[in-house]
């Protein structure tokens, strides 16, 4: 017993010394990135930024101690992403960690120019997750991370956290991470988007949806159309939309509209050309009250019921031309939805969809519930 | 021959388990001498009787045993004889009382009971009296007396207490038993003390612990067996089981360890768990040892064997199992329903104890995507002063830990609470303040501490104190990878090892049915039905199907 | 060592699972998919059902030869040259199985966390691990599978019910793939995702209750047939697109996906951690297989060096240094081959012949 004491007290030694573990560095030795943004130079330079929080420990000898966060934003000019990365570390003396990274921001100079290069080491770093935030901004993305750190948020990584939670209760915003747009930017039949942000006033903004063509930005869409494009893509939790008053010209009708079965599609192609159903199960609960009007009677919800229809189809049709039409793109994936009725993939060639996708044509039914008003039927 | 010089160097020669030592000194004692029984018979003289025993006892040296030298008046003559016994052992006022004033006064009266009439060899009748007899039934009026020929179990017999009376002319001695030494009363066990149950503890004298089982079993199925360990204590071991429950085998396997002991002495149950243990050179205990009676009994009704030790307040159960290590004798007194919690709780303690450091050290070392980001910046910020790494942190922290542990339990009992105060402000509060070690650090050891306080078995706590260490270590070396190498490694080994032929991890590992087995759950009291299946015992079901008759009456 | 330790029902099914969730933690799902697309669920019932018959046909065969594994049965076929030429091909696929998994788990181990030690440091963990398994017996390498065996199966259920949320029918369709003969003619060649099939040749000897053994290959078979399909659905949500990319460890990178809520999140270290334990008890069990083998072979009485001398091989062959495409190459093509020559022609063929001669013999007297 006592040699096999010795004989693992000499093991240890031997582990401790000729390994690297007492090289292994701890946490201290670390910076860890909160958002990580792009932007594109001139003569094909690269323009990094970092935002990286720092708490500080500030003991005080009467009530303990007390952490305060702020964040800072460095940025460096690089070829590449690891490049920047080097230099950043060598200049920070410190190691950047990507592990807790929850965002990752283009400027849209760059996403128009393709971002497929950035992805390759984006998806093959080890520290970066898939559910990290992918964002096109509007300026450039040192300057809304610049803005983003000012905002007041006591921990700064809690700011795109909350920024994707309000996808709940918007449906202005739409969660697109850094693992479905690698998955769509790799699958032929569906073209990726993510959220445009813009700067207005310090503060971040959605302003719709960026639309990629392969992994070129071909432009973008309003917010209006990113409903349209929750609802198309089943992503929709609860939105809120305001159409004209059918009972009076002059006033608008506010209506919390949620599905409450999935959106299904009708896909086939007639003459060469697709034509493509979507149905549309919204569930709706009207918001906005008004003092001439009774919502408890049957014929007036039945008349919002059938304006709301028209305002959803429109919504989506609408959504459709601005995407298909204007820039070619497949955002939902019909070619998919359609792929799916045909038993192989060879039979599914045969109907050359890749060359007729941009005649297709676009009609959605749309059959609203109308539920109930809020704590007053009548004002 | 070349073939010969190959097989001779490198065939495959079966290890030789049976080492033979030769003995270093040959003026040694050998412990074999030591059980060579003394056969010496008890001398008709007196004086051959005295000198005897003043060698044998080295009475001119040892101070405590005390010779009473007299003369019994009989009608005629005077017969001399002596007492023997050890000071302090015995009952004065009963030697006093009921030996030497029967002997000094009453013998006249009574004389005519053990009258014999023999012929001598002129044929003249002429009365004898038969002196032992009349001792025996007449002038020692003693519940517990008997007569003995060897001087072996005659010294046996004053060593624990009996006084012993010799008498000239006679070639046996009394055994008188006039016990009488101070034992400690039954008191509260101080190690594990509960809120709802019986409040006495086991003692240091053998005889009154097995009269408690006794009294609480209350059954003639209850076997005590007595046995003595030791060459030169001969400590007496009992042990206890059930005749119409417990397995023979077990029975007959727990003897045989028993008596197969070839040890110059045994002074506390402690020692003996070792002796008796299959894994001997595993950290892990092999049996529960319990100061409290209830707890006992309980295992032996559910068919388990219990050895005492004389001088040792604690009981030794056997077959033990993972399970019973986090039962608390409270268990059974609470409803269900807490009692599973509270089992669920210790399970929860025993890999928080174990494993909680070497998690905090693999993950903040090599894992720390794991920490919730706003939590890794708390971290971040509480180590920004620190100057040691993690690992020498948590080691400083775990070892003051257990310093303060140590010597709160070392110290005399005025001095513990100084002990936990000095500790809890230099360690808590000190120690953060002059950034030795980081605020959340004394969380985790904290929490590790706290769960090995949980874990109700003190063999238990101790082997999962030492393994924690040897976890941390791993954890620094390799993360994760580490503490999986060392799970895996300790897994093996504890299913390596069994108690009395039952695995540890019984039921568990291997499977077997459940419903029949007494796990770490524990059933509602009237589902208790069977004794576990592992235990093979003699008579399997506990209670009816339906035990709670009154239900279907009314 | 506890030579004659007879496996239980419970701990022969916990046995053939560990060794197919260490088949599913490795990249086999992921073959798969890289086969036969989007038809991989159909793929996988296919060969589910074909390896299912087989089975039943290998049960019916061992029976009669109750107590004995292929190398027995061999040497009843065909003496000893037959003898020596099963037990040396199936002790160089067991010791490929055991290479392919160490150098495959350790090249992502060494990826994710242990980027800057050596790849020697995270090999000898596991080479000290199985050593020590093996030194210390059957009992507890088995105890320890039945130990192991609950987190693998629950890491692999919750990876599985965690990518339901995101799984569309779009990644499961066109059903039959790209089209039929390749998910049926040239998807026959995923047979070999039933890895557990090879062990149902070895272990009858092992088994305590002999007349169990065909109900209770059944049952492993099928727990790790539907442990199979699971994965490979969970699989298709995300591959299915970028089937090209060729990921390190898939099963890991759809740990990585998981999340609970807003704290229990990036866990796929917990992962990690129960999958290195599943694949330690894995490893020693592929190397107590060995040394059952080399001692069936060589009539050894002492299995303990054979352990040493068997480790210190594996851990040289893991330190030939190899580029990670070639090891891919090891993987998907050579073991994959080796495995169904190995089970479908040369364990089958001598079973049948066996089973031939046996009736034969029974028969003559």
């Amino acid at each position: 017993m006592k040699r096999l004491y010795l004989l693992i007290f000499f093991i240890l030694i031997i582990l401790l010394i000729s390994t690297n573990s007492y090289q292994k560095t701890g946490l201290e030795h670390y910076y860890f990135v909160i958002g990580l943004g792009l932007d594109k130079l001139e003569n094909n330079m690269l323009k990094i930024s970092v935002q990286l929080s720092t708490t500080k420990d500030e003991s005080s000898s009467s009530s303990g101690s007390s952490q305060t966060s702020s964040s800072e934003v460095y940025s460096v000019e690089a070829r590449s992403i690891n490049e920047g990365i080097t230099i950043l570390n060598n200049y920070l003396s410190k190691k950047l960690n990507l592990s807790h990274c929850s965002a990752v921001i283009f400027s849209e100079d760059l996403a128009k120019d393709g971002i497929k290069k950035y992805f390759n080491t984006l998806s093959n770093d080890i520290e970066l997750r898939q559910s990290a935030l992918l964002l096109v901004s509007s300026s450039t993305s040192y300057d809304f991370l610049k803005n983003i750190s000012s905002s007041g948020e006591t921990f700064s990584s809690r700011m795109f956290e909350h920024y994707t939670s309000s996808i709940d209760y918007t449906g202005f915003s739409y969660k697109s991470t850094l693992g479905d747009f690698f998955q769509n930017l790799h699958n032929d039949s569906i073209d990726p988007v993510c959220l445009y942000v813009s700067n207005i006033s310090n503060t971040m903004q959605t302003s719709g949806l960026a639309i990629f063509k392969d992994d070129k930005m071909v432009g973008n869409i309003s917010v209006s159309d990113s409903i349209a494009h929750l609802i198309l893509t089943n992503n929709l939790e609860t939105a809120i939309i305001s159409m004209d008053n059918p009972f009076n010209e002059n006033e608008k009708i506010d209506i919390e509209i949620s599905l409450y079965k999935d959106t299904s599609y009708d896909i086939e192609i007639l003459n060469n050309t697709p034509c493509i159903v979507a149905k549309i199960h919204p569930e709706g609960r009207i918001l906005s009250a008004d003092s001439t009007f009774n919502y408890s009677d049957s014929d007036n919800i039945k008349k919002i019921e059938d304006f709301c229809n028209s305002h959803i189809s429109k919504l989506t049709e609408e959504y459709f031309i601005n995407t298909t039409k204007v820039f070619n793109v497949d955002t939902v994936g019909y070619k998919d939805l359609y792929k799916s009725r045909f038993l192989t993939e060879e039979i599914f060639e045969k109907t050359s969809w890749d060359s007729i996708f941009k005649n297709s044509r676009f009609a959605s039914i749309t059959s609203s519930k109308i539920n109930s008003s809020n704590l007053f039927n009548k004002d | 021959m070349i073939k010969d010089f190959l097989n001779k160097t490198f065939a495959y020669k079966k290890e030789d388990s049976y080492n033979f030592i030769l003995p270093k000194n040959s003026n040694d004692i050998s412990s074999d001498e030591f059980k060579k029984t003394d056969t010496t018979q008890v001398y008709k003289s007196l004086e051959k009787n005295l000198e005897y025993l003043n060698v044998k006892l080295n009475l001119l040296i040892n101070s405590d045993f005390k010779i009473r030298k007299f003369n019994i008046p009989l009608k005629t003559k005077n017969i001399p004889a002596f007492l023997i016994y050890i000071d302090g052992m015995v009952d004065s006022n009963s030697i006093n009382n009921f030996v030497l004033e029967p002997l000094f006064l009453r013998n006249s009266i009574k004389m005519n009971a053990s009258k014999v009439y023999t012929q001598d060899a002129s044929g003249k009748k002429c009365i004898r009296y038969n002196l032992e007899n009349f001792l025996y039934s007449s002038l020692i009026p003693q519940n517990n007396i008997s007569k003995d020929t060897k001087f072996s179990n005659i010294i046996e017999k004053i060593s624990s207490g009996f006084c012993v009376l010799f008498v000239e002319s006679l070639s046996s001695a009394f055994c008188i038993e006039a016990k009488g030494f101070k034992e400690r009363s039954i008191t509260e066990p101080i190690t594990e003390s509960v809120v709802r149950g019986a409040h006495e503890g086991f003692v240091e004298s053998l005889r009154t612990n097995t009269s408690i089982i006794r009294r609480i079993i209350n059954n003639e199925s209850l076997i005590i067996e007595e046995t003595e360990i030791g060459n030169f204590t001969k400590t007496k071991v009992a042990i206890c089981y059930l005749k119409n429950i417990t397995n023979d085998d077990l029975v007959s396997e727990v003897k045989y360890r028993l008596k197969n002991l070839n040890i110059d002495y045994l002074i506390s149950s402690g020692q003996l768990e070792h002796f008796i243990k299959d894994g001997y050179s595993s950290p892990f205990p092999e049996t529960i040892s319990t100061e409290r009676p209830d707890k006992t009994c309980n295992y032996l009704l559910l068919g388990r064997i219990v050895v005492l030790v004389n001088g040792s307040p604690f009981s030794i159960i056997m077959p033990s199992l993972l399970s019973d290590f986090l039962t608390s004798p409270e268990d059974f007194n609470l409803n269900y329903h807490y009692a599973n919690f509270l089992r669920f709780l210790r399970a929860l303690a025993l890999v928080c104890a174990l494993l909680v450091p070497g998690l905090y050290i693999a993950i903040t070392m090599y894992h720390y995507e794991l920490i919730p980001t706003e939590l890794l910046y708390a971290i971040i910020a509480s180590r920004e002063a620190i100057p040691f790494p993690i690992f020498f942190e948590i080691l400083i922290m775990e070892i003051s830990f257990e310093l303060i542990q140590e010597a709160s339990i070392r110290v005399p009992h005025s001095f513990s609470t100084t002990v936990g105060i000095i500790g809890a402000l230099i360690l808590g509060d000190a120690a953060v303040s002059a950034n030795i070690v980081s605020p959340i650090l004394i969380i985790i050891v904290a929490l590790a501490g706290t769960a090995a306080f949980a874990i109700p078995d003190n063999s238990l706590r101790f082997s999962i104190r030492l393994f924690r260490f040897i976890y941390i270590v791993l954890a620094y070396l390799a993360g994760f990878l580490g503490i999986a190498l060392g799970l895996f490694i300790h897994i093996l080994s504890i299913s390596k090892q069994s108690s009395f032929g039952v695995s540890l991890f019984t039921p568990y590992i291997p499977l077997s049915n459940l419903s029949k087995n007494q796990g770490l759950y524990l059933n509602p009291v009237w589902k208790r039905e069977k004794r576990s299946e592992y235990l093979n015992t003699k008579k399997p079901a506990i209670e009816d199907k339906i035990s709670m008759k009154w239900r279907q009456n009314g | 060592m506890d030579n004659n330790y007879k496996l239980s029902k419970y701990e022969c099914i916990a046995l053939l699972i560990v060794v197919m969730t260490n088949k599913l933690i490795l990249n086999i799902p992921y073959n798969i998919i890289e086969l036969t697309k989007s038809g991989s669920i159909i793929n996988v019932l296919y060969i589910g059902l074909i390896n299912f018959i087989f089975l039943v046909i290998v049960l019916k065969l061992l029976k009669p030869f109750s107590n004995l594994d292929i190398i027995d049965i061999s040497s009843f076929l065909g003496g000893t040259l037959l003898k020596v030429i099963i037990s040396i091909l199936s002790i160089l696929l067991f010791l490929l199985a055991a290479y392919i998994t160490i150098v495959d788990f350790s090249n992502v181990l060494h990826t994710i966390y242990f980027s800057n030690f050596d790849m020697i440091y995270i090999v000898i963990f596991f080479i000290i691990g199985i050593l020590i398994a093996n030194l210390i017996g059957l009992k507890s390498i088995i105890n320890s599978c039945m130990f192991i065996v609950g987190f693998s199966l629950l890491s692999i259920l919750i990876t599985f019910l965690n990518t339901q949320t995101n799984i569309k029918i779009t990644h499961l369709t066109p059903i039959f793939g790209t089209n039929i003969k390749n998910t049926f003619i040239t998807g026959l060649s995923n047979c070999f995702a039933m890895y557990v099939l090879v062990y149902i040749f070895f272990l009858k000897p092992f088994v305590k209750n002999q007349e169990e053994y065909t109900t209770l290959s059944i049952k492993g078979y099928l727990i790790s047939f539907v442990l199979l399909l699971l994965t490979t659905i969970s699989m298709q949500s995300l591959f299915i697109s970028n089937s090209d990319s060729e990921p390190i460890n898939s099963l890991f990178l759809l740990a990585r996906q998981i999340e609970f809520g807003s704290f229990l999140q990036r866990i796929d270290a917990i992962f990690i951690f129960i999958w290195i334990l599943s694949i330690f008890s894995y490893l020693s069990v592929t190397l107590f297989m060995i040394t059952k083998i080399i001692k069936k072979l060589l009539n050894i009485e002492d299995e303990k060096m054979l352990s040493y001398s068997l480790c210190n091989i594996l851990l040289g062959l893991t330190l030939i240094p190899i580029n990670i495409s070639i090891l891919h190459f090891i993987e998907s093509t050579v073991y994959k081959y080796s495995i169904l020559i190995f089970i479908f022609v040369i364990c089958f063929i001598t079973l049948l012949l066996a089973y031939i001669k046996k009736r034969k013999v029974s028969k003559n007297n």
